[in-house]
């Protein structure tokens, strides 16, 4: 009995004490735990916050080379209200569509420079139109400007290059060979050019523009073994990869051929296989004499009306002028301007639509484009737009 | 204990603090720089072709290469708002730079053609893009409108660019558009059906939600007394009390006047969202 007892206080004793212990580390666990929970809570708390901070509103613009941008606004909206109103960037907007977090088509009454969503319940609506109207063209040159309350990002047409830019972006990145860049909210204006140098594209272009002179001075009997070297070095740049030097050198190459053949065509020679360039530029020589007798003779007269039509310094352009001046004008332009021009220089934009049979939105893209290219001028008349070759000075004429 | 707590607080705190500003205040100076060389690459390129470049533009461009050194210099050194003065200094040398070029009027050497077909390409992609999304839109909302022509159109003015026949492509580019202008008034008027189904819903959804509303405050509020219905601000009448506006709701729903039904719901929320706010008026 003594040893049984001896036993079982033993057994008593060792549990209590590892027991004793335990309790210890669980007390002081315990007291800790609390804090520790409201750090997790506190940190997860955190993240929602942030979330509802930064993410409800999105706001990207995508350029196209027209000048076209593609507008898209996402926003929360009040699920109690029966429609929400969404400021539009722009005055002209074309294929405007709103849905809601699920897709469904959403209806829009559109006002000046806003439009009223009837959001009837939803929570969130994704807002996509196309506007012309925040770029503006000059030279070779496009500007993108824009206002935003909030961050935003811009998709950038291939084959651009940033010139100019007045604030830091956040951020950048290369999208299927275009600039995705993130700007901070506030007033922005982007510089950038189309069509750039040392794109495998130009670099194409420009190897097959020097390849088609050096041909055809070839082909005349002009011996152009400089500049064909020259082609033969672009032509192993653009292979390796490298499109500025590949074009550089191509623009060389052509220079060079120029120039092969201005030397072969300044040596003497009285042989009777030069007889038709001598002829040419004897000709070139009388007609530049005749242009020149022309245009001071109409200086002249020019000067005696001056003074009579100093009122009139500025007029409408005939449409070959404007071909001249602009050769880059696509085809339907150049019908809308020869259109215009046989009108007295302008018409509504109905008309227009009547005679070409397009589209509202085509002929307004095709309207903007003009303006842009200083082309004509747009007017409001009687909720109408007139449209109006733009005057030019007479001695730009 | 309470230390512990205190510094577990602090770096908590720290944490939630600094979680939105960091993404501010770490731009990526990379892209800064890449723009920045980009731009100079491209005007160098440019002078390049000029025959007789003038002084102003070559001093022009070199203050700005000039400044795109020092923002590689300051992104080496961190300096993040030394790269960002840096960086904005030299695009403004580059912009200016570039308009003395265009003020030169050089003939454009990568010529029209090649403009025409980007521009070209540039929309045919943005009408794909336009197309794609109705098509999704017509889907989701069962619209069933039939893309076919427009897929073909689309090809076709892609094969047309390809073979260098761009008053082909520029047919079809049209054609394109007038489907896509076709389907978008189509889901327009789809839209509009629907929004007086999507109407009726909101509103028996708000006859629900004000009436538990209503429930709630009598309970709360069963010894208040009785603030005045209603209010008339130039032929518009307030209800206040969400009992009335329930009451009047379902009438006008039952009449099927659900525009009216939806007027006074949206007066109702901008209401009480004033009631809501701090009133500085007496």
């Amino acid at each position: 009995m003594p040893q049984e007892y001896q036993v079982i206080t033993v057994q008593k004793v060792l549990p209590e004490g590892m027991i004793f212990v335990r309790i210890n580390c669980i007390l002081t666990t315990m007291v800790k735990a609390p804090v520790i929970a409201a750090c997790f809570v506190l940190l997860s708390l955190s993240t929602f916050v942030q979330c509802a901070m930064g993410s409800p509103k999105v706001l990207d613009f995508t350029i196209y080379t027209d000048g076209t941008t593609h507008v898209f606004y996402q926003s929360d909206v009040d699920p109690q209200s029966p429609d929400s109103i969404v400021n539009l960037y722009g005055n002209s907007i074309e294929n405007l569509v709103v849905q809601d977090e699920n897709g469904t088509l959403l209806s829009s009454k559109e006002n000046e420079n806003t439009t009223t969503v009837e959001t009837l319940g939803s929570s969130i609506i994704k807002v996509d139109y196309d506007t012309p109207d925040l770029i503006s063209k000059n030279g070779k040159t496009w500007t993108f400007h824009v206002n935003s309350p909030i961050d935003y990002s811009i998709l950038l047409p291939k084959n651009s290059v940033i010139v100019g830019m007045s604030v830091s972006p956040l951020n950048m990145q290369i999208v299927d060979d275009q600039s995705l860049i993130s700007l901070p909210s506030g007033s922005s204006e982007i510089n950038y050019i189309i069509g750039v140098l040392g794109t495998s594209q130009t670099a194409t272009f420009a190897i097959q523009q020097a390849q088609d002179f050096i041909n055809t001075i070839t082909s005349a009997g002009v011996q152009t073994p400089m500049a064909l070297a020259k082609l033969e070095d672009a032509k192993s740049d653009f292979n390796q990869g490298k499109y500025s030097d590949a074009e550089s050198l191509a623009n060389a190459a052509k220079s060079l051929a120029l120039q092969e053949q201005q030397t072969t065509n300044s040596i003497p020679n009285t042989s009777s296989d030069n007889l038709p360039t001598y002829l040419l530029i004897t000709g070139a020589i009388v007609a530049a004499g005749i242009i020149g007798f022309i245009i001071i003779k109409r200086t002249r007269s020019s000067n005696i009306v001056s003074s009579n039509i100093a009122k009139n310094d500025y007029v409408v352009p005939d449409k070959e002028t404007i071909y001249k001046l602009k050769p880059e004008l696509r085809q339907d332009d150049k019908d809308i301007v020869a259109f215009i021009s046989e009108k007295g220089g302008q018409v509504f934009e109905s008309d227009l639509r009547k005679k070409f049979l397009m589209p509202r939105t085509t002929m307004w893209r095709a309207v903007k484009r003009l303006e842009r290219e200083d082309i004509i001028e747009i007017e409001k008349v009687d909720q109408q737009n007139l449209i109006k070759l733009r005057k030019t000075k007479v001695d730009e004429k | 204990m309470k230390t512990l707590a205190i510094i577990l607080l602090a770096l908590v705190g720290t944490l939630i603090l600094n979680g939105p500003i960091q993404s501010y205040a770490d731009p990526q100076l990379d892209a800064l720089l890449q723009i920045a060389t980009q731009a100079r690459e491209n005007l160098k390129m440019n002078i390049s072709q000029i025959t007789n470049v003038p002084d102003e533009i070559t001093n022009l461009f070199n203050q700005g290469s000039n400044e795109t050194d020092a923002l590689s210099n300051s992104i080496n050194q961190n300096d993040v708002t030394s790269a960002r003065q840096h960086f904005l200094s030299a695009m403004n040398f580059f912009k200016v730079t570039n308009e003395k070029i265009n003020s030169l009027n050089i003939t454009q050497t990568n010529d029209q053609a090649q403009t025409s077909t980007l521009q070209l390409q540039s929309e045919i992609s943005r009408i794909e893009k336009i197309g794609e999304m109705l098509k999704t839109i017509s889907i989701t909302n069962h619209a069933s409108l039939d893309f076919s022509q427009f897929d073909q159109l689309i090809q076709k003015a892609k094969q047309d660019l390809d073979n260098g026949n761009t008053s082909e492509a520029s047919k079809s580019i049209d054609e394109a558009n007038s489907i896509v202008i076709d389907a978008h008034h189509s889901l327009t008027e789809v839209a509009k059906q629907r929004t007086s189904e999507r109407a009726k819903d909101f509103t028996e959804k708000q006859i629900d939600r004000l009436g538990k509303i209503e429930n709630t405050s009598e309970n709360s509020t069963t010894q208040a007394p009785k603030i005045p219905p209603t209010r008339t601000i130039s032929n518009f009448t307030i209800y206040e009390n969400p009992k009335d506006v329930v009451t009047k709701l379902k009438k006008l729903s039952a009449e099927g006047k659900v525009d009216e039904a939806l007027k006074m719901i949206k007066s109702f929320e901008a209401y009480q969202k004033v009631k809501l706010q701090p009133s500085g008026n007496p």
